[in-house]
């Protein structure tokens, strides 16, 4: 049994090893602008990332705006020499963390806020989905009033779909301190949301 | 919150992310499921939150983000015009550099002497100053300045004690049996010294030498009164070369100065082979071609008149016409005096007439023979 699950470890950590070896091999392509490297970099990743964004951002449209912007940003980056060391997911997190900081100081800065235009799909009581729109957004808005680790770690869980472990990597934490983090957030949001009328 | 409710809600969150249903993961936890029931609706919640990307929203970010590639790989390649500008700044760099320590070079020469490491530096640099100078009197003023220079050298030289080989033009001021006087400078004549060319007082020559031990040693000595205004139509252009050659005309007049200096000279074993070429002249041969054929004067033009000098040509021409004469003369009086007339000046049965013509046509002759000689030094530098 022991003899199994230490096979078992050393099995993980070699496909570890060798997805991190790929990684980094990927990693030398694109910064000879290889034009396969890039494009397998960019369908690997586009939906991870669009994901977080739109975890964090409610207009669709805003979110494929700052979704192709963490990918010109990856472009910009091998172009100055400056490309991510470690792993290209952890520099798209993030580029796509930064990205969405920046957008709502935009926004904050101009004293607006962007509609969700995007029309009801025809399925389902439409009175329903604004209601979902709304109460949507108005968990966005409470999101954007947590710590900012208590953001990312959400947007890695509920966006990205990233499993504590990964999440713990990304953040270089332990799983332990992950867990809590995400813990607090939902309780946070929880508690702050429970008296909202939207929200009953 | 406790400490193990914050457990219990991590493990929810677990059972969650792996898709169990809110009531199934509270039926695991009954005494807390009311209160963990909140926090389990806004987990679901969080997790409606993001979205799927449309396909053509991830189609149209690819080929975005592969054209960005492609335009940002071209902006790193450098273009040819940076590459040109790069070489262009490169060689100006280079060029100026160049001209910095080419005009400290120059600049240092100035007081370098000879046998010192900056001089050949001193004297390529006169010599570009020369050939780019296009004025006659330029040409002429930068020469005795140089020449000024060369003699300031041996005077430094000598001071100094130093050996070198030395070079300087100058007016011949004294000559003694072992130095004459050159440009103020006293040069020591050694049996090896070769003269060139009948030395004179007043006269300019080129002294070739060196220095040692606080003398000036001579090797060559070259007359060059005569030379000097025949090199300046190679290197200037029409106009003062007409000038030139006219002055040529009264050196050969002065010549016969020289016999009166031929004591002096004579005494010196060295200058003495000149008197033996004067005195087996060339004319003497020319006399005899002329007397056969009854010659016109082109015929004496085709004979002695050089390229260069027409002037003297036309000397010839009426000195081959008094010599026609004179023949007939001879031939209808005596033959044998014309034969003697021709291989001896001292014959006593030309009349005195025939003799003047005779040492007249003899110097003219000899000039003649010495413009060829400079002509033919000219042609040599």
């Amino acid at each position: 049994m022991a003899q199994a699950l230490s096979f078992t470890k050393s099995f993980r950590l070699k496909r570890q090893q060798l997805a991190l070896q790929e990684e980094l091999e990927l990693l030398n392509r694109a910064r000879a602008f290889d034009q396969e490297a890039l494009t397998e970099i960019h369908d690997r990743y586009y939906d991870a990332i669009y994901r977080y964004v739109s975890f964090r951002v409610g207009n669709p449209q805003t979110v494929e705006d700052l979704t192709s912007e963490v990918f010109t940003r990856f472009l910009g980056a091998l172009g100055e020499r400056n490309a991510p060391q470690n792993t290209i997911r952890g520099w798209l997190y993030g580029a796509a963390s930064r990205v969405v900081k920046e957008h709502y100081r935009q926004q904050k800065r101009a004293k607006f806020t962007t509609l969700d235009e995007s029309l009801p799909n025809g399925s389902g009581d439409p009175v329903k989905q604004v209601e979902e729109t709304q109460t949507q957004e108005m968990l966005r808005q409470a999101i954007t009033e947590l710590t900012e680790e208590q953001q990312n770690v959400l947007a890695l869980r509920f966006g990205y779909g990233l499993p504590i472990k990964e999440v713990a990597k990304t953040m270089n934490k332990s799983e332990g301190s992950i867990k809590m983090l995400q813990v607090r957030a939902v309780a946070t949001l929880s508690r702050n949301l429970s008296g909202s009328k939207v929200w009953q | 919150m406790s400490e193990s409710l914050e457990n219990i809600q991590a493990e929810c969150l677990e059972r969650l992310a792996q898709g169990e249903s809110i009531e199934e993961i509270l039926a695991h936890y009954p005494d807390v499921a009311e209160e963990i029931r909140p926090f389990l609706q806004m987990a679901s919640q969080l997790s409606s939150l993001s979205s799927q990307p449309y396909l053509a929203a991830k189609r149209a970010s690819r080929q975005s983000f592969l054209e960005q590639a492609a335009a940002m790989q071209d902006s790193q390649q450098p273009r040819p015009f940076f590459v040109l500008r790069r070489l262009f700044v490169s060689a100006a760099i280079v060029a100026a550099m160049l001209v910095l320590i080419f005009s400290a070079a120059f600049a240092f020469s100035t007081t370098a002497l000879p046998g010192d490491t900056l001089y050949g530096t001193k004297r390529t640099a006169e010599q570009w100053r020369l050939s780019l100078t296009q004025n006659a009197d330029t040409i002429l003023e930068l020469r005795a300045r140089y020449n000024e220079e060369r003699i300031r050298e041996i005077e430094a030289l000598l001071r100094a004690g130093k050996t070198a080989e030395v070079e300087f033009e100058g007016k011949l001021e004294s000559i003694a049996a072992d130095h004459w006087i050159v440009a103020g400078l006293t040069v020591l004549i050694q049996d090896q010294t070769i003269i060139e060319g009948t030395p004179q007082l007043g006269e300019l020559v080129r002294v070739n030498g060196r220095t040692d031990a606080g003398q000036l040693f001579a090797d060559t000595m070259m007359v060059l009164t005569g030379r000097l205004e025949i090199e300046l139509p190679e290197q200037i252009p029409a106009t003062p070369s007409p000038t030139a050659t006219r002055t040529r005309r009264p050196t050969a007049t002065r010549l016969p100065l020289l016999t009166d200096l031929t004591p002096t000279v004579s005494a010196t074993p060295t200058s003495s082979p000149e008197p033996t070429a004067t005195a087996t002249p060339s004319p003497t041969v020319e006399p005899t071609e002329t007397s056969l054929p009854t010659p016109t004067p082109e015929d004496g033009n085709e004979n002695e008149g050089g390229p260069n000098d027409n002037d003297s040509n036309e000397n010839e021409d009426n000195d081959n016409e008094s010599n026609d004469n004179e023949s007939n003369d001879n031939e209808s009086n005596d033959n044998e005096s014309n034969d003697n007339e021709s291989n001896d000046n001292e014959s006593n049965d030309n009349e005195s007439n025939d003799n003047e013509s005779n040492d007249n046509e003899r110097e003219d002759n000899e000039s003649n023979d010495n413009e060829r000689e400079d002509n033919e030094s000219n042609d040599n530098d």
